[in-house]
């Protein structure tokens, strides 16, 4: 009985330690901290170093007084042990570490702080190969630039100052995020320069200088440009030729892509000029540098534009017949024209045409009415030059002899005469004459025959389409048809 | 009087509430990450989705941990087209769609979705070496700076880093496409230009040789 009492007893205790310092109700009280002191005397939980810089780190309890405390100690990310409440070290080697400060009661129980260490590697600079060469001697003043390489381990984004001294005097202080510059400066001929950069990482930890010096020589007076040939579309740009002129002389510039060189050249006048081949839409575009010695013009752009609207066919009248179909040539010599950028209209009510090689083909509705109708017509090109033109269609006919349906008997014939000024100033060329249903009868009659005679002997027996297309010298093409039906 | 078997349940109840420990508890576990990876025409593995234009490339998900990479339903999209819902999104450079998010569902309905941008990068191209050209001799002495010019272009418009690698030494030239360099011995030499994009993609020229004599 006894021992049952005994056990019993002994399982309570160990089930409630009740006597623990850092019980979980002396715990809420007892607060343990861990930071770095650092040089601001500020107290931090993590920070970032440099490989090497001395760390400081300190471990306090609080309430400071009336804790039972059995041991306390820091604890290196290698499981370390320091039974320090400060330590003093300096990191051997990069990368994150993270340092715990513990106490431990009397019962074993204990409360732990911990501090992140962040030991970043400096940045390196390349101190053997940047340019200038260390002691380069007779460079052109006009063309001396600065380059270095610099690697961070930690990747780190990195900045340079960058510093010029001629005669000892600072001529040059700048903080840099790149890896070359060409300073803003005239350097002097026959004078000796000392520059030097020093590399930063983001967290401000320096890497090493380096330090060089260069002397310049007589300017040697080059110079040269550079930059592009921006023109729409692209695929133009084959067709684009590019020279550079000085006095009599031109010498054509290979371009790659859009962009071009002239290479150096001596100082002195010269013109770029560029001409767009076949398209006389797109202006030719020159321009004339002076270029003084250590010109480096490397930013030019050139804009070649259509700036030229399309145009239609000169005509003396606003007026033109009503035909069954009506070839309408644009002229553009620029990219040739989109159906899109096309609007047509008869009567402001659309109309279906057509688009070939600049050229409209408009097939007009039967129409019978003695009423004009309004023809309106507005044309884009690719870089949005516009033109708009309405015309007038009226049913009077450009023909002598008007165009009617017609009924011959085999032995008949039919004289049709145009007018030599017909009522629209129209300057005819000529007049192709053909029926689809007797191929064999097409022939071309001349502006000096002023009349055709259709022999119905021509024909068998049957009904034909006549189509006579008047071509006229604006390029213009009226297409008149009737029907013909030969009877025996 | 606490009878003996009382009193002995009693102590195997206190024995068992001290000592139980639960079991077949269900562990939580969450996607902690997942990270979009390309796969290039080689079969290279890069988590910077950068991919020369015109080649072939395959789009994948690096889940932690492992074990979702299966469990999971795929949804590619390009804005709000969908595209595959493969867990590995194959483009071939014919087809125009390059995917720009994708949206993870795990079997309970829940969803994660990851926007990226995938750059399809055009190497630079070093196109003429302007001076010295092969065989050139050139008059100096050890002090005498040399030019070195050269054209280049990106069809991506990056800026270009150059490097001159005279002899065997290499020389960083920034962004110029020009150098001085001095320092050659009388006699043979030999020089080649590197280009680096923004994304490390390069072109090197070939070795142009050239001889410089005294005066």
């Amino acid at each position: 009985m006894k021992f049952l009492f005994l056990c019993l007893l002994f399982l309570l205790s160990s089930c409630i330690d009740s006597d623990a310092v850092l019980s979980e109700n002396e715990s809420e009280k007892i607060k343990v901290n861990a930071f770095i002191f650092n040089d601001n005397a500020s107290n931090l939980k993590d920070t970032t170093i440099a490989l090497k810089d001395t760390v400081f780190l300190i471990g306090n309890i609080l309430p400071e007084r009336g804790t039972h405390i059995q041991k306390y100690f820091w604890k290196d990310p290698n499981n370390n042990i320091f039974k320090e409440f400060q330590i003093k070290f300096k990191p051997t080697k990069p990368g994150n570490f993270v340092y715990h400060f513990t106490i431990v009661d009397f019962h074993g129980d204990s409360l732990s702080d911990s501090v992140q260490i962040n030991v970043s590697t400096p940045p390196v600079l390349d101190s053997i190969h940047w340019l200038p060469e260390n002691n380069s001697s007779r460079l052109s003043p006009d063309s001396v630039f600065f380059s270095w390489n610099a690697s961070d381990k930690d990747n780190d984004n990195l900045f340079y100052i960058f510093e010029i001294f001629e005669n000892n005097k600072k001529i040059i202080d700048t903080l840099l995020s790149t890896t070359c510059i060409k300073p803003d400066l005239k350097f002097k001929e026959l004078e000796t320069y000392e520059w030097k950069v020093t590399v930063f990482d983001s967290e401000g930890i320096q890497g090493n200088t380096i330090h060089s010096e260069f002397a310049t020589g007589h300017s040697k007076g080059l110079a040269r440009l550079s930059g592009k040939i921006n023109i729409f579309p692209d695929s133009l740009l084959k067709k684009v030729k590019l020279y550079l002129v000085q006095n009599d002389s031109s010498k054509e510039l290979t371009l790659n892509d859009s962009l071009f060189d002239t290479g150096f050249i001596n100082s002195g006048a010269y013109t770029l000029r560029a001409n767009v081949m076949t398209f006389s839409d797109y202006q030719s575009h020159e321009q004339t540098y002076h270029l003084k010695p250590g010109d480096l013009k490397d930013n030019i752009n050139f804009l070649l534009e259509d700036n030229k609207a399309p145009s239609f066919p000169t005509l003396k009248s606003d007026t033109l017949p009503y035909v069954s179909q009506l070839i309408f040539p644009i002229e553009n010599h620029g990219i040739q024209l989109d159906s899109q950028n096309i609007s047509l209209t008869l009567d402001n009510e659309p109309l279906q045409f057509s688009l070939s090689n600049d050229t409209l083909s408009i097939e007009l509705p039967k129409y019978n009415l003695p009423i004009c109708r309004f023809l309106s017509l507005t044309v884009k090109d690719i870089n949005n030059n516009s033109i708009s033109q309405t015309f007038y269609l009226c049913k009077e006919s450009a023909w002598a002899t008007p165009l009617y349906d017609t009924t011959l008997n085999q032995q008949d014939t039919l004289n049709i005469s145009f007018y030599e000024t017909n009522p629209y100033h129209l300057e005819l060329k000529d007049i192709i004459w053909s029926s689809k249903e007797n191929p064999a009868w097409t022939f071309t009659q001349t502006k000096s025959d002023s009349s055709i005679t259709i022999y119905a002997s021509l024909f068998s027996v049957g009904k034909y389409t006549i189509e006579a297309l008047s071509r006229y010298e604006n390029g213009l093409e009226l297409q008149n048809q009737f029907i013909l039906e030969v009877k025996e | 009087m606490i009878s003996l078997c009382t009193l002995s349940s009693f102590i195997l109840f206190l024995l068992l509430a001290c000592t139980y420990t639960p079991e077949n508890i269900e562990k939580e576990i969450y996607l902690d990450k997942a990270e979009i990876g390309i796969i290039s025409q080689k079969g290279d593995t890069s988590y910077a989705l950068e991919i020369p234009n015109n080649e072939n490339f395959k789009l994948f998900i690096k889940t932690s941990p492992r074990e979702f990479k299966d469990s999971l339903e795929y949804s590619w999209f390009k804005k709000d087209s969908l595209l595959s819902n493969k867990s590995v999104f194959s483009y071939t450079h014919k087809k125009s769609l390059i995917p720009d998010s994708v949206t993870l569902n795990d079997k309970f309905g829940n969803a994660l979705g990851l926007s990226f941008k995938i750059i399809l990068n055009s190497p630079p191209k070093i196109t003429k070496i302007l001076s010295p050209a092969e065989g050139d001799t050139l008059i100096g002495d050890q002090n005498t700076p040399f030019l070195f010019s050269w054209n280049a272009f990106d069809a991506d418009g990056d800026t270009l880093q150059f490097f001159i690698e005279k002899d065997s030494i290499l020389f960083p030239v920034g962004m110029w496409d020009y150098a001085h360099l001095t320092h050659f011995s009388e006699g043979s030499h030999k020089f080649r230009i590197i280009a680096n994009d923004l994304y490390n993609s390069a072109d090197t020229s070939l070795w142009i040789h050239f001889y410089v004599k005294e005066q």
